[in-house]
């Protein structure tokens, strides 16, 4: 296992209260894995990710848990050890890529600046290893020079892939890495993205919202609700033949993968609230197939069929195929 | 409301408030706390804090305690002449200039920069030698000259609400747009330009403070810049003439920075809840 | 191309303000109360020279007349006599602009870096002890007239300790310190004044720009890559935030001929702004509008030349 996570619990301070964003969470990541983790904004989903870089806001702490990259915890590491972690072992595709890059600063310098602030060879080799880099993401390296505002959406997306990809890390974290883009370019993201995982040995995970992306990229997949895992397993095994109704409802709320465009459902109420979560299960406010029980206690993580671990109380009675 | 009671209830707007609440005192209540002209000789030159004279008396014999006191009169006079003769000026131009926009607005943004970019201490020097030191003309003379800001201010949040629906819907309903402007769109976007005046009002104060300072002060009242003056050249031998104006004014500016700064804060807040 | 068009821009946007105050200075000639003549030549001119005055400024001509004849003046860099100094005001103010310059861009430039390290270690301790009291104390001199404060100086270190000079620019008949020596004892104290009058503008203004760029997505992507806090800000937010400091450095700039003026009447420093200021109380006002004229002119070009540092920082800035 390159990358375990364990417990993990993240809160937010909003004026005096603390309120659980991510909620213990466990999965683990091997070499060349590739997990996608999707649910509605507001899920977690994204906190997850940069609590594996301890990289939350001020406001923000991991309360409880481990992050263990190759068997460092990076929540205990001292700040000189997190530092050379990040971007080494574990970097990131970040959400915005309009605004993820310093407007006065060029591109290259940029990309330059982060391999030589972890690793020690020249700057020119550094600038070799850069348009090595924006070729493979397939940008001219004579763009180098030129500033952010000098690109266009595809092409900043396209350089802060190889922004994170410089320093030739183990763990890659794309964020919503295609929200931004036109649709056209998603794709060639998103695919550029699958080649690079297997040219590089990555371990990725890819946050979205978008399932079809996820399930195009990723083997394993974890569904996200209210800062807990629901559901995880592989991709495929989750989507077509799930066993949580969040999972379900989820699913059902997107343009089917294998189908013509059927009917879409839409699920019914709103995320929950981080501040006022339910006692029991967190999906139960909103869950078809809620039993009294639902309401008062919290289902435990259980094994289903086909290798996945679904958070419900019902779990192997609800065999729902797509 | 929830606006008012994070405004009152900050740190800086009560300090400000305590501040200006004695100098107010002082000046409505001059002839009872110190009557008499305070520009006429009480005693001996140049005589330390004492008994009789608790500040002291400069080189003219003048108590400077009642200077003090009355001198908050002619402050107070340029804070709230000055600034608010700015702040009508500004009001009205930048309202204007934005709601009606075009070559007009073309116009006064090139005039707002104009006068922006010139140095207005000296403009005022110049204007206040030629034309003479009079309390009223030199309040003129001040307000007419730091008005651009709020005009600029004023312009921007015009151009801001003017494409609410709110405003959209006065005007197909029939509205004069001269009544819409100043109904409803200025009264919404005046914010800003209310705590910029309380700053001006302390570029008022210090302004007057300076020209006093440089014995171009009216001669006819008691000024802290006066005090100032006559302290300069008796530096080593009377510090206090140049330690207890200094320090008044300083307090005068600081609640009306004060106060400023917490309009400010505040109004961001409200901006925050909206969001 | 586009460089060369974006200045040319700028350079039109300054010609109104020249001219602004150039016609200021000639109504105030023409408006003033009393004859023009005896703005120019002073209350106690010869019947000659006021001949010759209302001859060569075309006082009994109309008054567009005048407004040539002026301007035509002011193009060839004659900016009327000084009735004080019985001298050319041209001359006087060349004088006059290097011993300002020297106390004024000094105290600026020193005021501007410390100002904004200051602004920007309150900003990244923000809420803190530290922040409190750089805050504070920054509040404190923002209130403090910069006269008051050349005053408390000399007060301190001159009359007190008796360390420094407390005015002029060089001290008569004393033969202890070599002359470049003495000249810099005696900038000590106006220099520091001036800069400290000036520092809580970069300190606030630094400090609410880097709070600011502290939350933007390249700040958090900068984290994320490994650099230390420290570098972080030097390197990321500080860049940014700079911007707006150097445009308040260009816009600021007539704000700093005023603190000189008071400044240098404080201290006696001979520059333009004690030349102002004996000119007012001499109500010599070749001088006062030669003053305002070449202040204004050289605001302006400062400005420009800011707007030239900041497309420099700022890539951005042509393409917009």
């Amino acid at each position: 296992m390159i990358l375990e996570v364990k417990d993990l619990t993240v809160e937010f301070q909003i004026g005096k209260n603390f309120l659980t964003a991510v909620n213990n969470v466990n999965f683990g990541l091997g070499q060349q894995d590739s997990l996608g983790l999707v649910g509605e904004s507001g899920c977690g989903k994204s906190t997850t990710g940069y609590a594996l870089m301890n990289l939350l806001p001020k406001n923000g702490r991991i309360s409880n848990g481990k992050v263990l990259i190759n068997g460092v915890d990076i929540v205990t590491a001292s700040d000189a050890e997190v530092r050379s972690i990040r971007w080494k072992e574990i970097s990131m595709i970040f959400q915005n890529a309009m605004t993820a890059l310093n407007p006065v600063q060029k591109i290259g310098d940029q990309i330059v600046n982060a391999l030589l602030e972890h690793e020690t060879i020249s700057r020119s080799e550094a600038i070799d290893r850069a348009s090595y880099f924006f070729e493979k993401v397939g940008i001219s390296s004579s763009r180098l020079m030129q500033y952010p505002h000098e690109f266009s959406g595809g092409m900043k997306q396209r350089a802060v892939i190889a922004l994170a990809l410089i320093c030739y890390p183990k763990i890659l974290i794309a964020d919503e890495p295609t929200t931004a883009l036109d649709v056209v370019a998603q794709r060639q993201v998103i695919e550029l993205l699958i080649d690079l995982q297997k040219e590089l040995n990555l371990s990725m995970i890819l946050i979205s919202h978008d399932i079809s992306a996820v399930a195009e990229a990723c083997e394993k997949i974890a569904v996200m609700y209210g800062g807990e895992i629901m559901e995880i397993g592989p991709t495929r095994d989750v989507l077509i033949r799930n066993n949580h109704p969040y999972t379900n409802a989820l699913v059902g709320s997107f343009p089917s993968l294998h189908k013509p465009i059927s009917k879409l459902t839409q699920i019914p109420g709103s995320p929950p609230n981080l501040a006022d979560m339910p006692s029991g299960c967190s999906f139960y406010p909103r869950c078809t197939y809620a039993q009294n029980i639902c309401l008062h206690e919290k289902p435990p993580m259980r094994s289903v069929r086909f290798n996945k671990l679904c958070k419900c109380h019902f779990a192997e009675e609800l065999d729902f195929n797509q | 409301m929830r606006r008012l009671k994070i405004f009152i209830t900050n740190k800086q707007t009560i300090i400000g408030l305590c501040i200006l609440s004695v100098l107010l005192v002082f000046a409505i209540f001059a002839p009872v706390i110190s009557p008499g002209d305070p520009l006429f000789s009480k005693g001996a030159p140049i005589q330390r804090p004492n008994k009789e004279h608790i500040f002291g008396t400069d080189n003219m014999g003048r108590d400077v305690w009642a200077m003090i006191v009355w001198g908050s009169r002619i402050s107070m006079v340029f804070a709230f002449g000055a600034a608010g003769i700015s702040l009508i000026i500004g009001v009205v131009l930048g309202a204007l200039s934005g709601y009606i926009g075009g070559v007009f607005d073309d116009i006064m943004s090139r005039i707002f920069e104009v006068f922006y970019i010139i140095p207005r201490t000296f403009l005022i020097i110049l204007m206040v030698a030629i034309f003479g030191s009079s309390v009223t003309l030199m309040v003129i003379i001040v307000g007419a000259t730091i008005w651009p800001s709020n005009a600029k201010i004023m312009r921007a949040q015009v151009l801001t609400l003017k494409s609410r629906t709110y405003v959209q819907a006065a005007e197909v309903a029939g509205g004069k747009r001269l009544s819409i402007l100043f109904r409803h769109v200025v009264p919404n976007g005046i914010g800003p330009v209310l705590s910029n005046s309380t700053l001006q009002m302390a570029q008022a104060v210090l302004t007057e403070a300076s020209l006093s300072f440089l014995g171009l002060g009216d001669p006819s009242v008691a000024s802290w810049g006066k005090i100032l003056q006559a302290g300069q050249s008796h530096i080593s031998s009377a510090p206090w003439l140049v330690i207890i104006p200094g320090i008044v004014i300083a307090l005068m500016l600081l609640a009306f920075n004060l106060l400023g700064t917490a309009l400010q804060m505040t109004l961001n807040i409200k901006q925050q809840l909206i969001e | 191309m586009d460089f060369a068009k974006y200045i040319a821009r700028r350079v039109l946007q300054m010609i109104p303000v020249i001219i602004a105050v150039t016609i200021f200075n000639f109504l105030i000639i023409n408006f003033a109360p009393g004859d023009p003549v005896t703005v120019l030549a002073g209350e106690n001119a010869t019947q000659e020279y006021m001949d010759e005055l209302r001859e060569a400024y075309g006082l009994n001509e109309p008054i567009l007349v005048r407004l040539k004849l002026y301007m035509q003046k002011l193009l060839k860099g004659d900016l009327g006599v000084s009735y004080t100094y019985r001298q050319p005001v041209a001359n006087i103010i060349k004088e006059k602009m290097k011993v300002t310059l020297m106390l004024v861009l000094l105290s600026e430039i020193a005021t501007i870096v410390v100002g904004t390290a200051l602004g920007a270690l309150a900003a990244r301790h923000e809420g803190k002890t530290l922040d409190n009291i750089i805050s504070n104390v920054s509040m404190m001199l923002y209130c403090m007239p910069v006269y008051w404060l050349g005053m408390l100086l000399i007060l301190f270190f001159a009359v007190k300790l008796q360390w420094l000079p407390s005015s002029g620019m060089y001290s008569f008949g004393s033969q202890k310190y070599s002359k470049s020596v003495d000249l810099i004892r005696h900038l000590i104290l106006p220099s520091l004044t001036l800069f400290l009058v000036r520092l809580p503008t970069y300190i606030k203004l630094t400090r609410s720009t880097v709070v600011e760029v502290a939350q933007e997505d390249y700040i958090n992507s900068a984290r994320a890559i490994g650099y230390s806090e420290k570098d972080v800000y030097k390197k990321h937010a500080l860049p940014n935030a700079l911007l707006p400091t150097v445009t308040v450095a260009g816009m600021s700039l007539s704000t700093v001929f005023s603190g000189a003026l008071l400044t240098e009447t404080v201290f006696s420093w001979p520059g333009m702004g004690r030349m102002i200021f004996d000119g007012v109380a001499s109500r010599d006002y070749p001088i006062i509008m030669g003053g305002f004229l070449v202040t204004t002119i050289l605001v302006v070009v400062g400005s420009l030349i800011t707007d030239l540092i900041y497309m420099y920082l700022d890539p951005r800035v042509v393409h917009s």
